[in-house]
């Protein structure tokens, strides 16, 4: 006899259809459903929007730009869905960014054409994970709140970026590692492809995968998790090392799409990807959140920028949305609930 | 199990050090400050001449005061990071006033800074506490609204402004002491006042350490939370004053993003912690006074302005170590 609980199907839209045929309850106790539907809708709506609001939007060019813009964000925002899933935070990932697309560029320039590339690959990884494990052990082994550790370790390694890179602008990047990023396999450039295949496996690792599983009872109550046997500081240096491959990754993104690199650049990514991550559906408490969510918030994010950006406003204007977004977006995940129980299971 | 010597004697040399950290934190950080005047002095003879102390106490002026606001959200257990783009904001609006309708609108410049500043924190509050939304995230958005709608109505730099502002107000002092250190000290004590030897200081530590068994006990929470978030507003509002005096005119760049870690640094250093309830305005000033004097040696020394970062994270770093030694460090 099956005393287990049928897991969830991974195409849910399905097994969504079925219920709502056999006039069965739709809403699952985690709410995964109706979370990306909801999520899905909010983006249905303001493509829809902007489309009557300028000829220019509704275009395939139009919306690879869109991807493009948001494709680095998108990386580092997958990167703190994980990590605020676990319960923590991880402000220093700009800077690590940053600093991993110093050290590669720097490698590439020294190190001449394919081994050049083929090194700052690995420097820039090796970089970001050295920068998540020291964060992710100070975590972890030291019990220390992230908060505070994280934003130490912006302000440093944002230093050290600056002293590596003696506060210039790195140039002169390999043209072949550039071309290859920004080549167009498809309908979008390789520079999309790995954030979509990023998201995939990362989506697959959080929420289908029993590592993904504990690190959102280690998010929802670290307490239990460590009753229950789960090495809690191991899988928080894990989770952080994690956050630091990924900036790597993206810091990689960042010298092959704009062909150069600097100490100033990106300053206050960090919240942006926050943003993205909020609304996506990541919840600060722990436990809650995944990378699908963030990849369609990081598109509304999107959307919205660049239907904006169409219409002509200047950048206070894209500033003030996204500040606004974040804002509209959090009360209503925070009255989600009672809109919930109000409306009546379908 | 056997208690070994050697493990008396580690535990009695960790006794010490949990003394040292605890009981004596205040003279411990009174010490650091003053060790390091005096290894400044020595390194750098150029820190003890007059016009170089008039520009730190100035720098901590203003730092000093973005740190009161957030000493007081801290302890009442949330975060604002909006308070450095508050008062951007608030410079913006004190210098387009100033510059349409000249010296004689100075009260109402003065005036409409702060109101800024309330209402800032009034919407933060509102959003913290009614709809029981994380701080964190709802100062990050404020931080953004707050940025562009200084950059949107100062359209670039605000100039014109009369110059007897920033003479007199900014860069004026009575004998050698800066008139903005002497506001600050003076917001400073009443401060530390209110948050140290009230019962409202009392009510916001114990609204800090659980926002719930504060209501059980009669606070009403939410309240001081909506305070709380205006009062920082109010700061951030006297920071952006003070700034328009003394640059004499309202740059929307002026405030990068190393400010309002500089603030939160100065504070934790000061004895604030995260977890909330604890802190004091005192040990704010110590924390900020020993950063910014860090800070100018390094200046003063020809240190180039993101390796001062890299010293900054480092103290942080050592910051946190200490207070972990401590064992209070969630």
């Amino acid at each position: 006899m099956n005393k287990y609980p049928k897991r969830m199907k991974i195409f849910s839209p399905l097994t969504l259809l079925q219920k709502i045929v056999n006039n069965e309850s739709t809403v699952t106790v985690t709410g995964r459903n109706a979370d990306y539907i909801s999520l899905i809708i909010v983006l249905g709506v303001v493509v829809v929007f902007f489309s009557f609001l300028s000829p220019y939007f509704f275009q395939q060019k139009n919306f690879v730009i869109i991807f493009r813009q948001q494709s680095i964000t998108f990386i580092l925002a997958a990167a703190l869905t994980i990590v605020i899933v676990g319960g923590g935070i991880d402000l220093s990932i700009g800077s690590n960014m940053v600093f991993c697309s110093i050290l590669a560029a720097l490698s590439m320039k020294f190190f001449g054409n394919n081994f050049g590339i083929l090194i700052g690959i690995v420097v820039a990884i090796l970089g970001g994970v050295a920068v998540g494990l020291f964060n992710g052990y100070l975590i972890g082994r030291f019990n220390i709140n992230s908060w505070l550790v994280t934003l130490s370790t912006l302000i440093l390694v944002r230093g050290v970026a600056y002293v590596i890179s003696r506060g210039r602008l790195i140039g002169n990047i390999p043209l072949s590692f550039t071309r290859f990023i920004n080549g167009y396999f498809g309908p979008f450039p390789a520079l999309v492809w790995i954030a979509i295949i990023i998201g995939l496996i990362f989506h697959f690792l959080l929420s289908y995968t029993i590592y993904g599983s504990t690190v959102k009872g280690i998010g929802a109550n670290p307490t239990a998790a460590e009753y229950c046997g789960i090495s809690v500081d191991r899988y928080r240096l894990f989770v952080y090392g994690t956050s630091g491959f990924l900036a790597g990754i993206a810091g990689l993104l960042i010298i092959g799409n704009i062909a150069s690199t600097g100490p100033y650049i990106s300053e206050g990514i960090e919240f942006y990807a926050i943003t993205a991550c909020v609304v996506g559906g990541t919840s600060f408490k722990g436990g809650i959140g995944t990378i699908a969510g963030t990849a369609i918030g990081t598109l509304i994010i999107g959307v919205i920028l660049n239907g904006l950006t169409i219409l002509g406003l200047s950048t206070p204007y894209l500033r003030l949305a996204r500040g606004l977004i974040l804002i509209i977006v959090v009360i209503i995940d925070t009255y989600h609930e009672k809109i919930k129980k109000a409306i009546k299971i379908v | 199990m056997k208690i070994t010597g050697r493990a008396n004697n580690q535990k009695l040399l960790k006794k010490m050090v949990d003394i040292i950290l605890i009981r004596f934190r205040a003279i411990f950080i009174v010490v650091a400050l003053s060790v390091i005047i005096i290894i400044a002095s020595i390194l750098t003879p150029d820190f003890l001449k007059i016009s170089n102390l008039f520009n730190i106490s100035i720098r901590i002026s203003f730092l000093f005061v973005m740190a009161i606001g957030m000493t007081f959200i801290i302890v009442g257990g949330e975060i604002d990071l909006s308070i450095a783009s508050v008062a951007v904001l608030s410079q913006v609006v004190v210098a387009i006033i100033l510059r349409d309708h000249g010296m004689a609108s100075f009260p109402l410049a003065i005036g409409m800074g702060l109101i800024v500043g309330i209402v800032m924190g009034f919407l933060n509050g509102i959003l913290v506490s009614k709809l029981r939304i994380n701080s964190f995230i709802v100062t990050i958005a404020t931080m953004q609204v707050a940025k562009s709608i200084a950059e949107l109505l100062a359209k670039g730099v605000v100039r014109g402004l009369p110059p007897i502002f920033s003479k007199v107000f900014g860069n004026g002092s009575i004998w050698i002491f800066p008139i903005l250190t002497i506001v600050a000290i003076f917001f400073g004590v009443i401060a530390h006042v209110t948050l140290s030897h009230t019962k409202i200081g009392a009510n916001i530590r114990g609204v800090g350490t659980n926002y719930n068994a504060a209501n059980y006990v009669g606070i009403q929470s939410d309240r001081y939370v909506v305070g709380l978030f205006m009062f920082s507003g109010f700061s951030a509002g006297v920071a952006g004053i003070m700034i328009a005096g003394r640059m004499g005119l309202a740059n929307t760049g002026v405030l990068g993003p190393a400010v309002i870690l500089n603030v939160i640094a100065g504070t934790i250093i000061g004895g604030t912690t995260f977890r909330g309830g604890e802190g004091s305005i005192i040990g704010t000033l110590i924390g900020i006074a020993i950063f910014g004097i860090i800070m100018n040696v390094l200046i003063l020394l020809g240190v180039e302005a993101y390796f001062q970062r890299v010293v900054s994270g480092l103290i942080m770093l050592a910051v946190i170590f200490m207070s972990y030694a401590r064992g209070k460090n969630k």
